[in-house]
Formats: structure tokens, sequence, C-alpha cells
């Protein structure tokens, strides 16, 4: 038993941890707990009213109170902040000082087995924390087994060149860690990616308390860590890295970090620069090839074998496909969506019956499955937005000269989110890892890069509108409303974009704001005899 | 300042049992249901790695704890209150739970990496868990009923192992914000149920 403020003069600090759910609030308590000790603390850790995981650390006349309060909306005194934050997705920790109302920092932390594009299906939360300037740091396996096949993977590139990405777009940490290796897939104790970044966790409590701390050497190192990540895999996950120099890792580290200190860097000294001429690249497999060819990934062939275009991964599967029988149910669910809420959207187009004909058609991967895979790959980087436009107007005859081509000198990305479920109550709009996938591969993309600018645009090739959007009337006219849930979060969250649903509706995202958002065909006007209308 | 619950859930019962079992030095949570990423199987004590992954489809305990001293795993469903533990409440709870109990039994019966052959040895005992909001616990008239037809699932079920039901109960008091808890130990073999009874008081108490 240690002895407390209330009977020494001690100086105090109360910190709160709050989290997805309690057993992990009570793991992270134990595991600062030892931290701690490690560092000379006298450290206690037991239950406030019997329940709320608290960590008690004095040493030198300080003593830090740690509460770890999860799962988040259970709690009455859940702050605003983090309820704020956590609309945008839930990470696993948000550290926060209620006596200055602060968060101090974040972190993202799975066991999942991150296979290639699943690491990134927790990116809409950390791109969301970092943008609203709290370090954020997202710690994931390595190497993991999955159960189903007991095959060991390991994640893609997105997340350490999306992190990056975000520091030089907001000067605020975002960090990559990871754990265990291929001999020993899973194991947190394996590398120092689990102990690193809770020893941050640590120190930025330590910070906050005024005393001495070690972030900065764990940040410098796992920035460099990133960086030599990339360097050592891009070769086997990209069709080219352009600009990336091995030999500049140096300067890239001491950019990045002076980034995260709020100092100034050439943005010329900066790599992952994707805006080059195709022409210019080293493409080492441009194969275009649509599964599934409806007119727009046609369009996409087309431009890809005229070096318009081409496919920045080229790792790739098209994954497990559902049955025949789940994949009519899933368009069943579109179509019932979209009846219901074309009551209320007067001259909302059908959706295209000819689509879901061609996936029956060619989607077939095995036996009694269908894949809704319609490209090769599910990103598409364009030198310039003006050929995804030209080819956007053409496969849906209806945009013909309706885009607009102020972005035509700029580079784009076409991401196809070809999910089918249409479960509106389970926010399957841009459901995971989607939701995920759309900010990282912006972010990663260049869409904050001032020397890039890249416009993004997602295809929905099957699913209806009516799962992001709804229409209303208001003061006498029909105004867009969404369906609030983190996918709809995470699509506002990347503007200037373009956004393609599965009935040729396409929406101009200008900002976060739905109602400044432009659609093609323009929403109806309102007749005379509408209920509703207020004049 | 009192920290209170929007709304009290089952999950806080498995929580503070786990949480007592885990801060105790007699005993090692294997595994919450209540948790997702690393608990997503059942883990080696030793060295945190899974010994046992449910399939997804696979119907799971609520807690699983290990207890070397008494060479027994407690194997727990926990419900937010006792009546929900009942069949007919929604699912077929006490039936589910007693063929969970078979399953892990046969599983954990061998050796594995992380599960060493002392691991193996231990028996399997059928744990209930209930939560209780504001007053009093249960009766005790009411336990002995729940783990009468407790017992009945568990022989329909294969269930060999000691006539023993280990039955947690945790009381969350609105006013104070606590959660506390309760224990009792049913069945045939007094031995055992003064050993358990003891040692789960001791966790309680650490």
């Amino acid at each position: 038993m240690i002895s407390t403020a209330e009977s020494l003069e001690l100086e105090t600090h109360e910190i709160e941890i709050w989290c997805d759910n309690q057993v992990e609030g009570f793991q992270a308590t134990n595991i600062l707990a030892d931290i701690a000790r490690e560092q000379g603390f006298d450290v206690a850790v037991d239950l406030l009213q019997g329940h709320i995981p608290r960590l008690i650390a004095i040493k030198d006349g300080v003593q830090i109170t740690i509460l770890a309060f999860g799962p988040f909306r259970a709690w009455q005194h859940e702050p605003d902040d983090i309820e704020e934050r956590i609309l945008s997705g839930k990470p696993d920790f948000i550290v926060y000082n209620r006596s200055t109302n602060s968060i101090l920092f974040a972190l993202e932390d799975t066991a999942a087995t991150c296979t290639g594009n699943q690491s990134q299906q927790r990116a809409e939360r950390f791109c969301s924390l970092v943008r609203n300037g709290i370090p954020t740091a997202y710690c994931l396996p390595a190497y993991a087994t999955k159960p189903t096949d007991s095959k060991s993977r390991r994640p893609n590139l997105w997340m350490p060149i999306t992190a990056l990405k975000l520091i030089e777009a907001t000067g605020t940490l975002a960090l990559i860690f990871t754990y265990a290796d291929e001999e020993n897939p899973d194991d947190r104790t394996v590398g120092e990616g689990f102990n690193n970044v809770m020893r941050l966790f640590w120190g930025f409590i330590l910070r906050d308390c005024g005393l001495p701390e070690t972030c900065e050497s764990i940040i410098r190192r796992q920035i460099r860590y990133m960086l030599d990540a990339i360097d050592n895999q891009h070769e086997g996950l990209f069709s080219d890295l352009p600009g990336w120099d091995s030999d500049s890792l140096d300067q890239y580290e001491e950019s990045y970090y002076r980034l995260t200190r709020g100092e100034d860097v050439d943005p010329e000294c900066l790599p992952l620069n994707w805006n080059v001429p195709i022409a210019e690249l080293e493409l080492k497999e441009n194969e275009p090839r649509a599964y599934i060819p409806l007119p727009l990934a046609r369009r996409v062939d087309s431009d890809i074998a005229a070096g318009r275009a081409y496919f920045p991964s080229i790792k790739r599967s098209r994954g497990k496909p559902p049955t025949r029988t789940s994949m009519f149910g899933y368009v069943r669910e579109n179509r019932d969506l979209h009846r219901t809420h074309a009551e209320n959207w007067p001259g909302l187009f059908p959706l295209r019956e000819n689509h879901y004909t061609s996936m029956y058609r060619n989607g077939v991967s095995s036996p009694g499955r269908l894949s809704s895979t319609v490209l090769n790959s599910g990103l598409v980087r364009y030198e310039r937005f003006r050929d995804l436009r030209i080819s956007l107007e053409t496969a849906e005859a209806h945009l013909a000269g309706q885009l607009t081509n102020e972005f035509d000198d700029r580079p784009a990305l076409l991401f196809v989110a070809s999910n089918v479920k249409a479960d509106v109550t389970n926010g399957w709009f841009l459901r995971d890892p989607y939701a995920g996938m759309l900010p990282s591969f912006a972010v990663a993309g260049g869409c904050l890069d001032p020397q890039q600018r890249t416009i993004m645009v997602t295809w929905f090739p099957w699913q209806t509108p009516c799962l992001a959007l709804r229409l209303s009337v208001v003061d006498g006219e029909y105004v867009p409303q969404v369906v609030d849930n983190k996918g709809t979060r995470s699509w506002l969250s990347i503007t200037p974009s373009f956004t393609l649903f599965n009935n040729g509706l396409m929406v101009h995202l200008t900002s976060d704001d739905i109602t400044e958002a432009q659609f093609y065909p323009p929403l109806p006007e309102v007749a005379e005899d509408v209920e509703g209308v207020e004049n | 300042m009192i920290h209170r619950l929007r709304n009290f859930a089952e999950s806080f019962g498995v929580f503070k049992w786990f949480a007592d079992f885990e801060l105790s030095d007699s005993a090692h949570a294997l595994y919450t249901h209540i948790a997702g990423g690393e608990w997503k199987g059942i883990r080696s004590p030793e060295t945190g790695l899974i010994v046992y992954n449910f399939d997804l489809v696979e119907s799971k305990p609520d807690l699983i704890v290990l207890l070397r001293s008494l060479d027994m795993l407690l194997v727990c469903e926990g419900k937010k209150t006792l009546e929900l533990l009942y069949n007919g409440n929604g699912e077929e709870t006490l039936t589910k739970h007693a063929e969970i109990i078979v399953h892990l039994a046969q599983e954990l019966s061998t050796e594995r990496d992380g599960w060493s052959s002392e691991d193996a040895q231990c028996q399997v005992i059928p744990t209930l868990l209930w939560c209780v909001e504001g007053g009093q616990g249960r009766t005790e008239v009411e336990v002995q009923a729940l783990v009468r037809e407790f017992r009945q699932e568990l022989v329909a079920a294969g269930y060999t192992g000691p006539n023993i039901t280990v039955c947690l109960e945790a009381v969350y008091n609105e006013d104070t914000g606590v959660i506390s808890t309760n224990h009792s130990v049913v069945g045939d073999d007094s031995r055992a149920i003064q050993a358990l009874t003891e040692l789960i008081s001791g966790v309680r108490e650490a």
C-alpha cells in the first residue's frame, strides 16, 4: 500500500483513459503500471468503486492517478469532445485531462489479422484524430495468422504512407507501430512496437504533468521505422514509388521529425509525391482488366491501356466472395432501400439492373460464389483528372458536359468500393474496411498535399445512394441529408471529391457540408402541392 | 466524484469478476468474451498466446479462469439477471452453456504449446454469473433452483465432471456507483466446495 496525496503534501494530477472496453482499459493500466515501476515510481493498481481500473504512481513528490473508463458511451461523464471524436470511429484508447478538457493522445491497437488492405480498416479514426490535432498511434501485428487457414499475413504499406502524409499535412503526430515477426506471428512481446507505443502513451501522460519523458526519441525512432518499412517493401507492393531515394532516408527522417515539432520544412525535401507523368514511371505491371465489364470499368481499362492511368498497387486479390444466394440478398436489400426512399426523392434514377446482371454473369470466381470485384485493383491513379472526367461523362451519358473542368490539371484517384450489402441500420455505406480505405488512399495519394492536390473519385458500382443520403423539404426546397455514421463522416472528410453510385447519381462534395454539394442530376424542385412546403 | 454508468450491463458484472480474479495471485483469467482483439481466443497464462481459438460462429463462454492451486478451470456464462440465465428467455442459455462446457472440457484436456500437462488435467467447473441492480443479492432458494435446472442440462449434454457449480453475483449500487460481489458454490463434494469458496473469498478480498 502506498501513501497518497491525502496523507502527504503531493503535487497531484489525474488523467483519464477512455477506451473501447473495460478489459482493455484494465490491461493498459497494468502495462502503464509496469512502465512506471521501471522508472522508479511507487505504483498501486486497484478498482475504484469496485470496478474502475485505477493506477496511482508517485515519485519525487508528484502523484499521478489514472482512471480507465470503458466502453466510451457507458458512462454519464463521458466528455463531449470525446463523443465528438468517436463519431468518426472509436479508437481503443483516448487519453484525456479533465481539468484542462484536453485530449492528450490516442491509440488504435489491434490484434486482428491485418491482411493487406485490412490494415486500413481503422484508418478512418486514425485520420480523423490526427486531422483534429490529436497525436495518434496505431499499433498492429507485422505478421499475424488467420485462424481459418493458419497462414501468416502482413499488412501493406498504405498505413505508414498515410501517417507520413498526415504529419506533412498537419504537423500532428501520426505513427504506426508493429509487433511480431514471421517466426512469431501475433506475439506482442516480439519486436519493440508494442513496448514502444505503450512507453509513448506513458510519455504523453508525463509530458502533460510537466515531468521528464522520452517521447521525442521514440517519435524519431518510429518515423525512421516507418521509412525503413517503406524502403524495404515498396518494390514488392507498388508499381512504382516515384522519387523515392533509399539514400535519403536520413534526410526524410529529419524532415518528418521537424514537422512533428512544428518546424518548417521545404516540401521539395519530402518523398511520396506521386504527381509525376506516367511516362516517367517504371511500371512493373499494369495489365488492364475489368472482371465485370461495366461501362465505366471498360473506360478505365482503355485509359490504362492508353497510359492515362495505372494501378499503384501490384499485390492484390479478390478475397473470398459470398455465395450466390447471399449476393442476391444483398442486391435485394439495395432494391428495397432504393424503392423506399425514391418515394421522397422525385426523379431519382432507378438502380441499374443490367449492372447486377453483368455481375451475375461475370462475377463467378468459384462454383456457387459471386464476386463483386469490378477491376483488377480497387485503386486507379490518373495522371490528370481530365481523363477520368471524360471517362465518367462517357460511361454515364447524363453526365456529358456536366462535371466541372476546374480540376482537370490535377491528378486523380479512382477508388472502387465494391461492397454490395445495403443494411442501413448497421451503417453499410462505406462499411469496414472501406470507411478506412477511403481516407487512407486519399491522404496517402496526396489529397491533402499542396504539391499534388489529388482529386478523389469514389465509385459504388452496386450500392444505392439511399444508404448514405436522404432528401427532405426545408423552407420550400429539397435539402440533402446524410445518414450520420462513421462511413458518411469518412466520406465527407475528403473534399473536393466526386462520388458515383450504382444508379448514376454523381455527388460533387465541395466541403464537409452535404448541403453545399452538387448533384448530377440536380436535386428536384419542389412542386407547390408537396406536403410540408413552407412559403 | 462518483462515476456513474448510463446503463448497467452484464459486461460490467463479467468485468468485475474478471478484474478481481486478475488482481489476485491465485487466478489467471484466460478468456473473456466482453473484449475483442487479443482476447479472441483462450490464452496461455504464461505466454499470453492463444491456446484455443474460437470459430467465428462458435458459442463462447463469457469468462474462463484458471485456478491452478485447485487444478480447476471455471467456465462461466453471465447474464444481466438470474432469470435471463434460464432457457426460454431469449435463448436456450443453460443448454448452450452446458454444451460449451462439455466441448471445452474435451478441447482443454490435451497438452499443447502454452498449455502444460498439468493445465490439461484441470477439471472444468460449470460457473454461472448474474447481476443485480440496487438491492440485495438473490436468495439461496433462487440460486439452488437455477443450479438444479443447470445440472439437468449438464447431464443431458454428457458432462462427466464433479457435481459442483460456482455461482458468481455482481451487485451494482447506482447511488454509490459501486459494484460489489457475492458468490456461492453448490454441489455434493464438500471438500472441493470449501476449497473453492475460500479461494473465491480471497479473490474478493484481494
